[in-house]
Formats: structure tokens, sequence, C-alpha cells
């Protein structure tokens, strides 16, 4: 017995409340002081507290979807599936660059730390060069892989947050009031100006969003875990820069590398202090660096999934088992970044504040994305967490406002290089990823909706994870429309063909129209995360379909969805689009398999409730070619002759219907078979030179059924041999035919029932049997 | 109490270094159900999903390879993790299982050593000693160590034991019974278990995790390289 594989949620909450606010706190308590300072003085603790306001919005609209969404990617994901791949490229690109350029301001700030309180280092250069070696170990220990670093991690937090509290505590009393009597020397400019300096630090809790997928409890921890870092960290910073300021003029704090050194060098001791911080500082700076790299290859990973990123890029290392490409290219581009430090002066606070604009562009897309999954409410879409009344639309609107108020102030050379990056988004998106991604988002879905009030239709069960193609058909006249789902990949082709003649067959009563429907089965606890390594078999699925349609020429809507129970999804789509057919793959009977499915978990439902023909069909040969349709008193047998005369029109045949008779003493049993056959022809409304008609005589019928139809290429049988319509039954001659036969064999279940048959029905159909010559 | 039947062990698999427990161990007795965890280790800078994609039928095929070995239906499930540990505490949670198979190197099979430490979690290590004896060529030793003052108790549970054993229908001729008087059971086990070919303990710790990563079975698989059961606590 094989149970399948699963994935694991190992991410408790010290582990989630360690990468998020572990990397907030590590990423600039010991930098951002002295910048922060430099821009707004002792006011740039209100700068924190609007960083953070702005952080807090997000956080809570990441939440409400990550708990909709729990898999990897983050805010990458849900601007992704919401709108579409340019959005989801610009919001990839930005986030990768954005702990790219995150990364190296950390190792700057590393080397700084490092250089500064040693008396014989000095320079520029060897700041760079500590960073880039800080940087290369970093790197290096993640293309090898770690694995139990987590309690490393924690106890090296653990550390650093102990200094950073006695810090904090210490300077307290170190505080002179006059250090802080010019409170805003630069204004509110200068203090949102330095908003987007210290919005850097907030990088922390989307990191929490990007190892959704690996989070226990997602529901709780997720939110729980991001405002609760949020809420601690903005607090926690308020008070450092009131301590930093207090202590150390504003003006001298802002002139120096080091910023809590010197504080510590005050407070804490001297010498004992520095040390203190540096050791924490390095520590920080190193652990923030690590949890960009991390957060980095997931985003990478995410976007390869959905066909924005090359797949060679995502190939994980067959030994360590790490996506050593991503990494490396991460480690490599910041190292540049660190190297820029060489020739730029303001480094540190031009790379925080472009990593800022990344991620202010990538929340403010966030709670875009949000909206719109509210609009739409697609129906996998089902977040644990929701923002509560109150705070909707307020949270988003109010989180969109303060991005661009932020954004505004920033230096022009800032804004220049951010809007490059969305440049790269939409340049990558347009050159590179457009014709390998199906994801359409479900903007134009919201946009639809907005104009339509009530107007959802069954766009939405497919709608979050694939897209819906309008079809072409006007709305004039009702499409003919046949639903296929595809799963799998060697029999699709076939499968569609044979729908699309079948629709075509019926040109008459409509526009033939295919619904190609994918349904990803979720298989619940413990195996969680399907949704994300499963999207690609279906985009392939999809892509193929389509390419089929437009080979054939048909017309090809497409549905995708995600679900516990894939028959349920196929029988919605039939109600929903009102399909006149519905043509199944199956894989034929399987012996020996009792366990109360007839089918299938997957097709009984459908074959036993869909409101429209059904045709399992089991491929056995590549051609259709030749189609014979079991005729007897089954109560499908006028579909099943239908369904034969349609199959045959796809290798341009002609069908034949078959009928075995007993031979009796009261009647001739040819002409009876044939007046049977003559019947249900005229109830299939079908025209004489339609099809050829066989009858044979044998008293063994169900031997003479398989030796008679084995010389056709496709058969054609009814469900069942009982008139207990309700009752699905499978009957033990189409079993019997789909085991022994040959060739394809469909088995067909009408949506309309013939009345039992009987000889003493009506004499006209009698009579129209013997017309047969 | 007599003893149940049919033991339900997890024996975990890492199919990523492609690790064989002996085929041997597995087949050591047909009255017990087998579970078959392989884990594929995922490290910190990677998604499971990442891992997954690309090694999905690797590491089913592998864990099937192993599976073919068995001359019976087992249960195979892989799991990709950050941590193994949490993973196998999960497993066996799920599964019901009575006890986990840590791989040894030692490959012979036929000396059972079973040291026990009181009537805690007696009957679950009795079950899965009697099953293991079903083999007519396999023998087991149950041993109990304490201090002076203790002897008697160890003694009457070590005859307690032993007739709960032969109530099973196992011969009490393969059944040897072993007291030692120590102040270190721990350091006895270790150097008694070298005589062995397998070994049955019991948890010690409440949590699973700390039992694998515990003081005796974690001695035992460092220092003592043989294959050892490790009985769950009910």
């Amino acid at each position: 017995m094989t149970e399948g594989s699963s994935l694991e949620r190992n991410l408790g909450f010290t582990e989630a409340m360690t990468l998020g606010g572990g990397t907030m706190i590590g990423a600039g308590i010991f930098i951002l002081p002295g910048l922060a300072a430099e821009g707004a003085g002792p006011a740039s603790s209100i700068s924190f507290g609007i960083a953070g306001l702005v952080a807090l919005l997000a956080a809570l609209s990441l939440a409400e979807l990550a708990t909709g969404m729990p898999i990897a990617g983050g805010s990458y994901h849900y601007v992704n599936r919401a709108l579409g791949g340019l959005f989801g490229s610009i919001v990839g690109w930005g986030m990768w660059t954005g702990l790219m350029f995150a990364s190296a301001f950390y190792m700057i700030g590393f080397g700084q730390y490092i250089v500064v309180p040693l008396p014989f280092l000095d320079g520029r250069a060897l700041i760079v060069l500590i960073g880039l070696v800080g940087l290369a170990a970093i790197t290096g220990l993640n293309y090898y892989g770690t694995d139990e670093s987590s309690g490393a991690q924690n106890l090296m937090i653990g550390a650093e947050l102990v200094v950073v509290l006695a810090y904090v505590a210490v300077g307290v009393f170190f505080i002179e009031p006059g250090n802080l009597a010019a409170f805003a020397p630069t204004g509110p400019t200068g203090i949102v100006a330095t908003t987007g300096t210290v919005f850097v630090t907030y990088l922390g809790f989307e990191i929490i969003a990007t190892v959704a997928g690996e989070i226990e409890d997602p529901g709780r921890l997720i939110p729980l875990t991001m405002v609760l870092s949020v809420v601690a960290v903005t607090l926690l910073y308020v008070v450092i820069m009131l301590v930093s300021t207090g202590v150390v003029p504003y003006q001298q704090l802002g002139g120096s590398l080091v910023p809590v050194s010197d504080v510590a060098a005050i407070t804490m001791g001297g010498a004992v202090g520095v040390a203190a911080v540096t050791v924490a500082a390095a520590v920080a700076a190193i652990s923030s660096s690590n949890s960009s790299i991390l957060a980095a290859s997931r985003v990478i990973y995410a976007m390869g999934r959905d066909g924005l990123m090359s797949d060679r890029l995502n190939v994980t290392h067959d030994r360590f088992a790490t996506p050593h490409r991503a990494i490396i290219a991460t480690g490599g581009v910041t190292g540049l970044l660190v190297l820029a430090g060489l020739q730029v002066a303001e480094i540190v606070a031009l790379l925080a504040q472009v990593a800022s604009f990344s991620f202010l562009v990538t929340y403010a897309l966030v709670h875009v994305a949000l909206v719109v999954f509210r609009r739409v409410d697609p129906e996998p879409y089902d977040p644990e967490f929701e923002m509560p009344g109150v705070l909707y639309p307020a949270v988003p609107v109010l989180g969109v406002l303060m991005a661009g108020v932020v954004i505004s102030q920033m230096q022009p050379e800032v804004i220049v290089v951010g809007v490059g990056i969305v440049a790269l988004g939409v340049v990558w998106y347009g050159g590179y990823a457009r014709s390998r991604t199906v994801e359409d988002g479900l903007l134009g879905e919201a946009v639809r909706i907005a104009f339509e009030p009530g107007g959802i239709a069954f766009e939405t069960v497919g709608g979050l994870f694939g897209r819906a193609e309008p079809s072409d058909a006007t709305a004039d006249a009702q499409p003919y429309r046949v639903v296929v789902p595809v799963a799998n990949p060697t029999t699709q082709r076939r499968l569609l063909r044979l729908a699309a003649a079948t629709a075509r067959a019926h040109a008459d009563d409509g526009e033939p129209e295919l619904v190609a429907v994918h349904v990803t089965e979720a298989r619940r606890s413990p195996d969680q995360n399907v949704e994300s390594d499963r999207l690609n078999e279906q985009r392939d699925l999809l892509t193929v379909a389509r390419g089929v349609a437009a080979e054939i020429g048909i017309d090809l809507d497409t549905r995708s969805a995600i679900a516990d129970d894939p028959g349920e999804v196929i029988l919605e789509v039939i109600r929903e689009t009102d399909a006149e057919q519905a043509v199944l793959g199956w894989q034929g009977v399987v012996d020996g398999d009792d366990d109360g499915e007839v089918f299938g978990s997957t097709l009984d439902p459908v074959i036993e409730r869909a409101p429209c023909d059904v045709a399992l069909v089991e491929f056995e040969q590549e051609a259709i070619g030749k189609p014979v349709a079991l005729v007897d008193a089954g109560p499908h047998a006028a579909t099943v002759a239908q369904r034969a005369v349609d199959f045959a029109t796809v290798d341009g045949e002609t069908a034949t219907l078959l009928t075995v008779q007993r031979s009796t003493d009261d009647v001739d049993p040819v002409k009876e078979g044939r007046r049977i056959i003559g019947w249900t022809a005229n109830r299939a409304d079908l025209d004489p030179e339609e099809y050829e008609t066989e009858v044979v005589i044998s008293d063994d019928v169900s031997s003479a059924i398989i030796d008679a139809v084995t010389g056709y290429d496709t058969v054609c049988v009814g469900l069942s041999e009982r008139s207990d319509a309700e009752r699905l039954e499978f009957g033990s001659t189409a079993r019997r035919v789909s085991r022994d036969a040959p060739g394809n064999v469909a088995v067909v279940r009408g949506r309309e029932l013939l009345e039992p048959d009987s000889r003493d029905r009506a004499l006209a159909d009698v009579a129209a049997g013997e017309d047969v010559p | 109490m007599p003893l149940t039947d049919g033991s339900t062990i997890l024996v975990p698999v890492d199919v990523l270094n492609d690790e064989r427990p002996a085929t041997d161990l597995l087949t050591i007795s047909d009255t017990v159900t087998l579970i078959l965890l392989g884990y594929y280790p995922v490290p910190d800078q990677a998604p499971p999903a990442q891992l997954k994609a690309d090694h999905e039928d690797d590491a089913q095929r592998r864990l099937e390879k192993l599976a073919a070995t068995i001359d019976r239906d087992v249960t195979q499930r892989v799991v990709f993790t950050h941590d193994r540990d949490e993973t196998v505490d999960r497993a066996a949670e799920e599964y019901d299982c009575d006890a986990i198979l840590l791989p040894g190197s030692h490959t012979a099979t036929d000396r059972v050593f079973v040291p026990l430490r009181g009537d805690d979690n007696l009957d679950r290590i009795l079950s899965l000693v009697a099953d293991l004896l079903r083999r007519d060529e396999a023998t087991a030793t149950l041993f109990h160590a304490a201090t002076a003052d203790k002897q008697a108790y160890g003694q009457s549970l070590l005859d307690d034991a032993t007739d709960r054993l032969v109530d099973a229908g196992i011969d009490p001729a393969r059944i040897d019974t072993r007291l030692a008087t120590t102040d270190d059971p721990g350091t006895a086990i270790v150097e008694l278990a070298h005589e062995f070919d397998i070994l049955v303990v019991g948890e010690t710790e409440p949590s699973l995790t700390d039992r694998i990563l515990g003081r005796v079975s974690n001695r035992i698989a460092d220092d003592v390289d043989r294959p050892a059961f490790v009985v769950r606590k009910p």
C-alpha cells in the first residue's frame, strides 16, 4: 500500500516569531539609528512609528491573504493570483531585488561594526571587504544547506535581544533632556523622508508570509506572529530612537557609522558595552542577511512555479537539496551591491531606501490584491483570518495611500532605481514570461463584477487558479457545450478530439464549444501544500488543451480548481455551463476493486448525477476509427447509438448499430434485432444512412458480443442493462466489453432514459424495424 | 493481561541518501505491521514543495525498491520535511505505532536484548518481544539493572515478564534473564548490548523527540550500533 507523499509543516510560534521579529530587529537596529537621527533628529522615533503603521496595515492584509492561501511565495504569490502575471512579475522582481538590497545593507553595516571599533582597522575598502567576507560565508552556508539552524538562530536572536533590551533599560537613565529639545529639526518632510529609510526594517514580517506554507496552524499563527512582531518591533524602535538621540546629540549620532556603539560607550560601561554591541550587531546582520537569502530563494521558487522564472534557476542540489543556483545568484548580486559601497558614499542609506521602495510597492499591490480577492471571492479562497469589518476597506485604502506618501518623499536617485526595478519586472514579463504563464489573475473579473453587480457567473469555479477565457460564442445562441475533464496527459488529446467531434456533430443545436476542466485534488492534512506542487501539471494540461483546440479550430473555455472532491467540481461546471454532454477519460475496469466505487470516486458522482449525457472513454488505441454501438433493451440505448454516430465523424466512418439476439421460437431473431435497432435509431433521431445494422444470433450473448465487436475500433455500450436508472449499475456486459474488447470503449449514460424496451411497444416502431433490408 | 499480537512498527528511512535498513530486520516477524516512512530531509533553504516537485518520483521509487525486498504488504509513505524527528513523532502518532525501528549497521538478528526499566510500558515491550520470538532461531535476554537494595523487585520483574512470554506461547528455553547490580544502568546496558544483535528498549522521555535524541537510545545508536526497537509509551 502506498500512501503517496506529503509535506510537513514544521515552523511553530517561536520559529515564526524568530524569523519575522528577529529579522526585523536585526535588520536595522544597529545601523538605522544613525541614518534616522541624521534625517529627522529625535523625531525619527515618529518615523519608525509611521513605518510601523504602514507595516501593520500591510501585515493585516497579508495575514488574510496568507491564511487563505498558505503556500510558499508570500506577497508575490497573492499579487500574482489576484492581478495576474504582469504585476506578479513586478512584485517578484521587486521582492527579490529588495531582499538583495536589504542584504547588502546588512552586510555593509556588519563591516562598519567590525571595522570602526578596532583602532588598527580603518577605511571604506575594509568595510566593504569584511562585508563581502561575511556575505560569502552566509552564501556558502546556504549553498550547503542548514537544517538544525533554528536552534542556533534562536540562540543568536536571544543574545541579540538581551543586548538590545539592556541598551534600552540602561540608556534611559542617561538621557539628557537637552538633547531632545530640538525634537524635529527637519520638520514633517524630514520625518516622512526618514520613514522611507527605516521602512527597510519591516521586511521581516513578510518573511513569515514567504514561508506561510511551512507554518503550523497557519490560520492562527500567521496573523498572530505578523501583527505581534510588527507591533513589538515598532515599540522597541521608538524607544531606542528616544534613548539614542537622548544620550548622544542627534548631529553627532547622525555622523556615526556605529551609532549604537557610540551610545553604549557612554551608557554601558565603555569598552564592555561596545564589545557587547559589536557582537550583537554582527550577529544581527548575519542572521538578517541569512533570512533574506532564505526568503529570496522562496520567491524565486514561487516565480518558477508560475512560469515567471526559469526552472533552471530553481534546480535543487543533488546532494545538499538546496536551491543552490538561486542562492548563488542572490549572493552574487548582493556582493555587487556591497562592492558599490567603494564608490558611493551614501551607500547604506541608498540600499535601505531602494529596499524600502520595492517593498512599499509590493505592499501597496498586496492591498489591491486583497480588495480583488474580497470582491471576486473565488471559491477556493476561504481565509481563516479575516480582517474585522470596521477595518475593511479602510486598511487597504490607507495602506496604498501611505505607501504613496512615503515613496514621494524619497531621494530622486532612489525613485529612479526603484522605478527601474519595476520596469525590469514589466520588461521581463513582456519579454520572457508572458508566453509561459497561464495566470491572468482575478483583476478582470473584479472589474467586471464592479460594473455588473451580482453578475458573477461560473468563472469563479476556476477563477482563482486558472483563467476563464470568455468564449467567442455569441450571446444570442446557446452554444452546444461539451465538458471535458482533463487529467491524463497521454490521453487528453484524443479525448479532446473526440469531444470536439461530438460537439460538432450537434452543430445544429448550437455553436460547438468545449469546456476543459482540470481539478487538482486537494488531499487534506497531513498532505498540505498541494496547491504549489501541482500547479505546473495543471498549467501544462490546460496549455496543451488550448493548443489542441486551436489545432482543431473549436472554441475552448478552460476551468481549473483545487478541490477536495473533483467529481463535485466537474458537476458544478456541467451545471453552470449548461452543458449538453460530458466526455471523460477512464482507466477501464479494475478487477477485484471492490471498494463500493464503480468507476472511482471522481467519476461516480458525475455519471450518477450529471444533468447531461455522459460518456466515459477508455482509450486502448490511437484511432477512434469505426465505432459500433451495442443496442439492447437498456435505458441508454438511444444515447449509445447517437454517440457512436457522433464518434464516427472523427475519422469519417459510419457507425454500426449492433444487437445480439437469442434464437427463439416465437419470433424471427433477425427481424426482432432489426426492429430493436430501428426503434432505437428512431428514438435517437438518426437517419438510416447514418448507420449500418448488424444482428448477431447467439445463445451466449456475452461471448457473442465480444466476438462481434472485435472488428471495430471503438465500442459504445450503455451504462446499465437494468431499467432501474436511479441506481448506478455498471452492468455485466459493459464490464465484460470494457475488459475484453481490444478497441476503445465508451460507456454511455443518457440524460433522458428510454422506457424499458418491450415487444408490445407501439406498432409504428415495428414498422420502422421492418424497413431495414 | 495477555499480550496482544501484531505490533505496529514505524521504520523511518532516509530516502535522500538512499539509506536501506537490512531486509532481514524488516522480515523479522510475520505478525508485525510495518509502516515504511521515507523521509526526505529538506534544508531550510528550500520550501518542501520545491523538493517534492523535483524528487517525489525518486523518493517514491527508492521506498518502493525497499518495500519490494520485503515479502509482504507494507504501508509506504514519503514525507518532505524540515524536521525529521517531528515527522517521525507525528507519523508514529498517526499510524498508532507501538515501536520505532532505529537502524544500525549490525546485520544478524537472532539475539534480542531487552533491558526492562520497570512495569511502565511493559505490555507493549513484551508484545513486541513475543512477535520477534515467533521465529524459531530467535532468543531473547531480559535484563534489569538495579542498585543492591532493589534486587528483589528486579527479580520479580524479570520472572513476571518471563511468565507472560511463556503464557503467550514462547518456549521458555529461548528466554534468558539477567539481573545486574549497578548504580549506572545506562552504562551497563550499553556494555552488555554488544553481546546481542538487536535491542528492544522502552521510551524513557515523555516526548518522542526527546526519546530519539534521549540518553539510552542515543547511546545505543552511537556506541552499540545495533538496530533498536524503541517502544512508545501508550
